[in-house]
């Protein structure tokens, strides 16, 4: 572990990358603390691939500065890379090397190389070590990654979308194992995914990125607080729109309602039920709804 | 046309390498068709050559593009799918091979022979919509144009001239029956590819797959000594950095013993077929040249194949801008160790043709020998380095890397090679401005390599890892 670890791991500001006319990334801010397991949400071409090659230093941000383990991505030190981990979607390995000599290979570059560590891991994992990398399942091949970005302990782990490509009994034990890479220290790990259900199982916080921003960052519980589900049914008919603050999407129906909002106070309960002589029950929604409802165009 | 027909069209016409690579062909004939003169057989054959390896650089891309149209199930569920992307394919592919080679003809430029050498490109467009990896062939036009005009001890007239002059009817006929025949088997791989469930993007690689790794048990013995001359390398802490970047492409040491083998091979050849020591020395001297020109090549193709990887290897504890330093110094080692091979194998020719230089000045004539030819592979080398590194990202780099250094080393080839026999030959008659030339030819081809490396490497560091 770095002896003095920042107070962020990571951190964007005012971050705009642009590919030609579109901005995939537009003035996003982001802070993630040291010692988080963050989960990145978006839609399918949202811009979490690219915010994370940005955090890497992969690609450039024409505006704004992204710093990671306290020093500037694209400028990364030797040293600061010691304490980086990283998944790709897609892991480009040496399809001719067998297993175990990738894991030497990979190892030779990190003086902080924890040989023990990584045959435990291995071994856990039923990686075979004698087998050439170009024969491996898709889901050997991805513990394999993760094996080598885990084998050199880093403080900051990275992970894009890494269970996309695996069925859900692999996609299980895949994530099992970040959890248990989550438990051990002051690990921060950040992955992106947008399969919300992995989401709530590992993260202890959430990243939304929408429209090149992050339209939510925080605790998990936080925002399925803050989000909730309005079901109204009234005597009267409902207009064709409530006009409120917070409305995230209104579905109206003649007397019945279903309001999905972001601020949910008891004023508001109140007024819409003397407003409109409605009854209002409040429904929780699971992350995956919250998605859909944030999504909702 | 109808409105299915322009929309198969649009979807070459919306692919830039498609404008690039015609526009440029179309300049080429143009400026032959009206400002040279085409009763210089050398000229008429060169010119004529040229548009053909052009045509099949296209014809290639063609091929591809047809049957990525193919190669999805919806080729076979949507009504009408078919004939459109096939008359549109066969149109393009048409104008290549017959539209061109007609207008030279109907202008009075072109000999009648020359309809059936561009048939070439034809049996190409099918061959790769066949079998994509074919794509390789188009290399085999210039390895072909060097073997036709090999130093025999008699006259001959090439092949492809007697072709041109009408003398080989039944060969011109043949190639431009195969490119008919090829054309229609092509359709034919086509309209079958989505019912035998051909899908997948994969089959548009060129390299090996993964999955067949480890299949094949003379790959497998091969892969192990890659894998154990890797280790060395990967074990070996007291080397520079740079060295263990070579690991992932290490050579195995036996293959460098291969042109060797191929060039003593030639040699042989040589010998029972002109059964006497100079047509030996011929055939060494052809099989030499056309091996050197592969070993230049030879070193860079791995690092193609492994680039998708620099997204992770940038990331391991080195900065940027040394990760760039050290995988161009471990590219060029490679090529260093490659082109010392080739070295090796022309200081053994020198030496074995020591006997053809004249009594009075053998020693000096074989240095001077061996300096203009190492000069020349050498700057050679740096130059297809800087073209190699220059489009490592490309997706077909290998095909179109090859075309190009190939037709640039035949060129070179030829004429230092007439040059250094002139020197060799008439020690006394050399002509002073040959040195000087030559001398501007070999800093010309560094200078572009070394451009074009650096050039690289500055926008790489500045710009995003892809």
């Amino acid at each position: 572990m770095n002896p003095f670890p920042p107070e962020n791991a990571l951190e964007f500001r005012a971050v705009s990358k642009l590919y030609g006319e579109r901005a995939v990334l537009d003035r996003l801010d982001l802070a993630i603390p040291s010692g988080s397991v963050v989960g990145l949400l978006g839609k399918n071409g949202a811009g979490k691939t690219t915010l994370l090659r940005c955090a890497l230093g992969l690609a450039q941000p024409q505006h704004g500065t992204v710093t990671i383990l306290g020093e500037p991505a694209w400028t990364l030190s030797a040293s600061a890379k010691q304490y980086l981990g990283y998944v790709p979607q897609t892991p480009q390995l040496y399809p001719w090397m067998r297993v175990s000599h990738l894991l030497d290979y990979t190892g030779s570059f990190y003086r902080r190389w924890n040989g023990a560590l990584v045959r435990q891991l291995a071994a856990d994992w039923r990686l075979p070590l004698n087998q050439r990398a170009g024969t491996l399942s898709v889901g050997e091949a991805q513990k394999l990654t993760l094996v080598m970005a885990l084998g050199h302990e880093p403080d900051l782990l990275i992970l894009d979308e890494p269970v996309a490509s695996l069925d859900p009994s692999a996609r299980r034990e895949f994530l099992k194992v970040v959890l248990e890479i989550a438990a051990g220290g002051n690990r921060t790990v950040l992955f992106s995914t947008h399969i919300t259900s992995d989401l709530e199982r590992v993260a202890d916080r959430v990243a939304i990125l929408q429209n090149g921003k992050i339209s939510f960052f925080g605790e998990l519980g936080e925002l399925k607080d803050q989000i909730k589900r309005l079901r109204l049914v009234s005597v009267n008919t409902f207009p064709e729109r409530f006009d409120m603050p917070g409305i995230l999407t209104q579905r109206i129906q003649g007397k019945q309602a279903l309001v999905t909002t972001r601020l949910v106070t008891p004023e508001m309960l109140d007024r819409l039920e003397a407003d409109w002589h409605a009854t209002v029950e409040v429904e929780d929604l699971n992350l995956e709804e919250i998605f859909l409802e944030l999504h909702d165009e | 046309m109808s409105n299915r027909y322009w929309q198969v069209l649009r979807t070459y016409l919306e692919r830039p390498r498609f404008w690039v690579l015609g526009i440029t062909y179309l300049l080429i004939i143009c400026f032959w068709f009206w400002y040279y003169d085409w009763n210089l057989p050398a000229q008429r054959q060169g010119q004529a050559i040229i548009s053909v390896i052009y045509g099949n650089l296209i014809a290639c891309f063609l091929g591809l593009h047809v049957r990525r149209q193919f190669s999805h199930a919806g080729a076979q569920a949507i009504p009408g799918y078919a004939a459109p992307h096939l008359v549109v394919a066969a149109l393009l592919c048409s104008v290549l091979w017959l539209l061109i080679p007609a207008l030279g003809i109907a202008v009075g430029r072109w000999p009648p022979g020359v309809l059936a050498i561009h048939a070439l490109v034809a049996i190409l467009a099918g061959a790769v919509v066949c079998w994509p990896r074919a794509i390789l062939l188009v290399m085999a036009l210039p390895v072909f144009i060097a073997w036709d005009n090999r130093p025999l001890p008699m006259k001959h007239t090439p092949l492809l001239e007697q072709i041109y002059q009408g003398d080989r009817p039944y060969l011109a006929i043949s190639l431009i029956v195969l490119a008919v025949v090829s054309q229609v088997v092509a359709a034919i791989m086509l309209l079958r590819m989505p019912r035998k469930g051909i899908t997948t993007n994969d089959e548009f690689t060129i390299e090996t797959p993964t999955t067949a790794v480890g299949v094949n048990p003379v790959n497998d013995w091969l892969l192990d000594m890659r894998e154990a001359a890797a280790q060395r390398l990967t074990h070996a802490y007291w080397l520079p950095q740079v060295q263990r970047w070579r690991a992932p492409v290490a050579i195995v040491p036996v293959i460098l013993l291969l042109p060797a083998a191929i060039v003593a091979g030639g040699a042989l050849v040589g010998f029972l077929a002109g059964g006497s020591a100079e047509a030996a020395g011929a055939w060494a001297s052809l099989t030499l040249a056309v091996t050197c020109a592969i070993l230049l090549l030879v070193p860079l193709a791995p690092w193609q194949s492994r680039r998708r990887a620099m997204s992770q290897e940038i990331l391991r504890p080195v900065t940027r801008e040394r990760y760039y330093r050290q995988y161009f110094a471990a590219m060029a080692l490679d090529v260093v160790v490659w082109t010392s091979m080739a070295s090796l194998l022309v200081l053994a020719m020198f030496i074995s043709t020591w006997y053809f230089f004249p009594p009075a000045n053998r020693l000096w004539g074989l240095l001077v020998a061996m300096a203009f030819f190492y000069a020349l592979l050498w700057s050679l080398a740096t130059f297809v380095f800087g073209v190699g590194v220059a489009t490592l990202r490309w997706r077909f780099w290998l095909p179109i890397v090859a075309a190009i250094t190939l037709a640039w080393l035949l060129g070179a080839w030829a004429t230092i090679s007439q040059a250094s026999e002139y020197l060799v030959r008439s020690m006394k008659n050399l002509d002073p401005y040959m040195p000087y030339l030559f001398a501007g030819f070999c800093v010309l081809n560094a200078a572009i390599g070394v451009g074009l490396a650096v050039t690289t490497y500055r926008r790489w560091v500045r710009g995003d890892v892809v």
